[in-house]
């Protein structure tokens, strides 16, 4: 904007040659422009605190410079509640298993510590054995794909399902248990009908904080769900369409786009909302753990 | 004291549980050494003796909730109403279902006080609302409750007192219409007035049900049974009648038990 570009082929090789514009538009009405701009190009370029709600739904577009994150937005929402639709049966009924049904034998012992080593597999791993696995061996899609990408992150989130799971299910008084079985009930009616409901507030502490780390996680769905441009997938379309998502495209935009820097609007606008998003799931964990505290205090 | 003496059934009706030569393990360890006891069908029979005698061991044989504890295994013979408890055939739920029990610490559900009682009943098939609305409120009559908690049955059990809760999970037991009843130190957490409750309702349910009753009190033994049974480190140490036990000891362990010697 403030030099025009030209070219010097004088020499034996083309030269770049930047003209500064004030110089060509001297003595015109636009000319005190120049050095305004010269001067205020940063604070010019640096976001400005506004709320605008469209930012959320509108479509995201290549150039990013005008348009919003509704497609980013989309392909989060549905990677984190798909890694739960996944993630949560998967865990409880292994937290049902490792605490009600299993002995103490070397077998269960090795199954706890997969569990526990699951845990502290870095999330990049996740994303080579989701496209190694879901989509090149067992091939659940094509190519990237939602349903690839949920499978990848359930797979991340589970160890913490089920060890949150697993507590919430220890820590149901055993007088509980004891009193269903002295009336007669089997050991998975009790489970149904008195351990899971009383164990449920702390299941769910577990289940919206996972959600939030799947939210956020970024290295599982490089390979096996995120594009860095594209429509809000529709809902028919999860099983076999890549979609852009807010921690993947964050780093993207704010690192490989081409206009990095005249965009910092959007790259604002999306760590702000993924941070909402994250704050808020781990906010309702808080109420729902308050609730049970108070629930239990009688 | 319980003026009862001329009303007290004779010693030779049926008996409804009877050990031969019953033990059980915890693993290595014997807890409940070859006991022989027969407890008479509709008769309260108390149970007392100093901590870790085996008293609620053999209580929770009974209805086999020591299944619950692993390494747990019996010898010898426990037979219900003529059929071995530890028998191949028998199946936990039915027995269980016989065999109602109230624990030492009152265990209501975290549901509402209507669904604790109906929980024992909405296991057995489908009941129809209004035969489960006369179950609950049998049963809450039965337990002295009713007055106090029919108007507020859709309230969460973990609100009640001490006193109440524990009388919930006799109406609880209750609605599934056991024959017997066991109770594992059913008074020990509680005050001296809602003791007394319990005390009252275990007097009243006699007759109607055969009681179990492990104690630690020995005066709440002679207020509410018929027979008393004395164990000393997992053995049978006597088993009389109530009365004869407490005046005529025939073992020198029962009296300096009962006199506050030791335990």
């Amino acid at each position: 904007m403030l030099f025009e570009e030209t070219w010097d082929y004088s020499g034996t090789e083309g030269k770049k040659v930047l003209v500064p514009r004030d110089a060509t538009f001297a003595g015109t009405a636009l000319a005190p422009v120049f050095p305004l701009v010269r001067a205020k190009l940063k604070e010019m370029l640096r976001p400005k605190l506004t709320f605008y709600p469209r930012f959320l739904t509108d479509k995201s577009i290549d150039i990013h410079f005008f348009g919003g994150i509704g497609a980013e937005v989309a392909g989060t929402v549905y990677l984190a509640i798909g890694a739960m639709l996944i993630a949560v049966p998967l865990g409880i009924v292994a937290a049902i298993y490792f605490q009600e049904y299993a002995n103490d034998g070397a077998v269960m012992s090795f199954l706890r510590s997969c569990v526990n080593t699951l845990a502290g597999v870095p999330s990049i791993v996740f994303g080579l054995f989701g496209l190694a696995f879901f989509i090149n061996t067992v091939h659940v899609s094509s190519g990237k794909s939602v349903l690839a990408g949920s499978l990848t992150l359930a797979l991340l989130v589970l160890p913490t399902v089920i060890r949150a799971s697993e507590e919430a299910i220890a820590a149901v008084p055993r007088a509980y248990k004891e009193g269903a079985l002295a009336l007669g009930a089997s050991q998975w009616h009790t489970i149904l009908t008195v351990i899971l409901p009383a164990a449920l507030p702390g299941i769910l502490t577990g289940v919206v904080i996972s959600m939030g780390r799947a939210a956020g996680e970024t290295a599982p769905i490089i390979f096996t769900a995120a594009v860095s441009v594209g429509p809000v997938v529709k809902l028919s379309d999860v099983l076999s369409q890549p979609t852009p998502a807010l921690s993947w495209n964050l780093y993207n935009i704010s690192t490989e786009h081409e206009a990095v820097d005249e965009i910092r609007h959007v790259q604002f606008g999306m760590a702000a909302t993924l941070v909402l998003i994250v704050l808020a799931l781990n906010l309702l964990a808080i109420l729902i753990r308050a609730r049970v505290a108070k629930r239990l205090k009688g | 004291m319980l003026a009862r003496d001329g009303e007290k059934k004779p010693v030779t009706c049926r008996t409804h549980v009877e050990a031969r030569n019953f033990s059980v393990f915890y693993g290595a360890h014997e807890a409940v050494r070859r006991v022989n006891l027969a407890i008479p069908a509709g008769q309260v029979t108390a149970i007392i003796g100093p901590s870790g005698c085996g008293k609620s061991t053999f209580l929770r044989a009974v209805n086999r909730m020591n299944d619950l504890i692993p390494g747990c295994r019996t010898a010898g013979e426990l037979i219900f109403d003529g059929q071995d408890v530890y028998g191949g055939s028998v199946d936990t739920a039915v027995l269980r279902r016989r065999i109602g029990m109230v624990f030492q610490k009152p265990n209501p559900f975290p549901k509402s006080i209507y669904d604790n009682v109906a929980y024992g009943p909405r296991l057995h098939g489908n009941v129809r609302k209004a035969e489960l609305d006369q179950i609950v409120e049998a049963s809450l009559k039965d337990a002295a409750l009713w007055d106090e908690v029919k108007d507020r049955l859709g309230r969460n059990a973990l609100g009640l007192s001490g006193g109440q809760a524990q009388r919930l999970c006799l109406a609880r037991a209750l609605a599934v219409r056991p024959e017997m009843l066991l109770m594992d130190e059913p008074t020990s957490a509680l005050d001296p007035k809602a003791t007394a409750r319990i005390e009252e309702l275990i007097v009243q349910l006699r007759g109607r049900y055969t009681i179990a009753i492990v104690t630690h009190n020995m005066q709440q033994a002679a207020r509410v049974s018929d027979m008393t049974a004395f164990f000393f480190e997992g053995v049978l140490v006597e088993f009389d009648e109530t009365q004869n036990l407490f005046t005529r000891p025939r073992e020198k362990q029962t009296e300096d038990y009962i006199t506050g010697r030791f335990g």
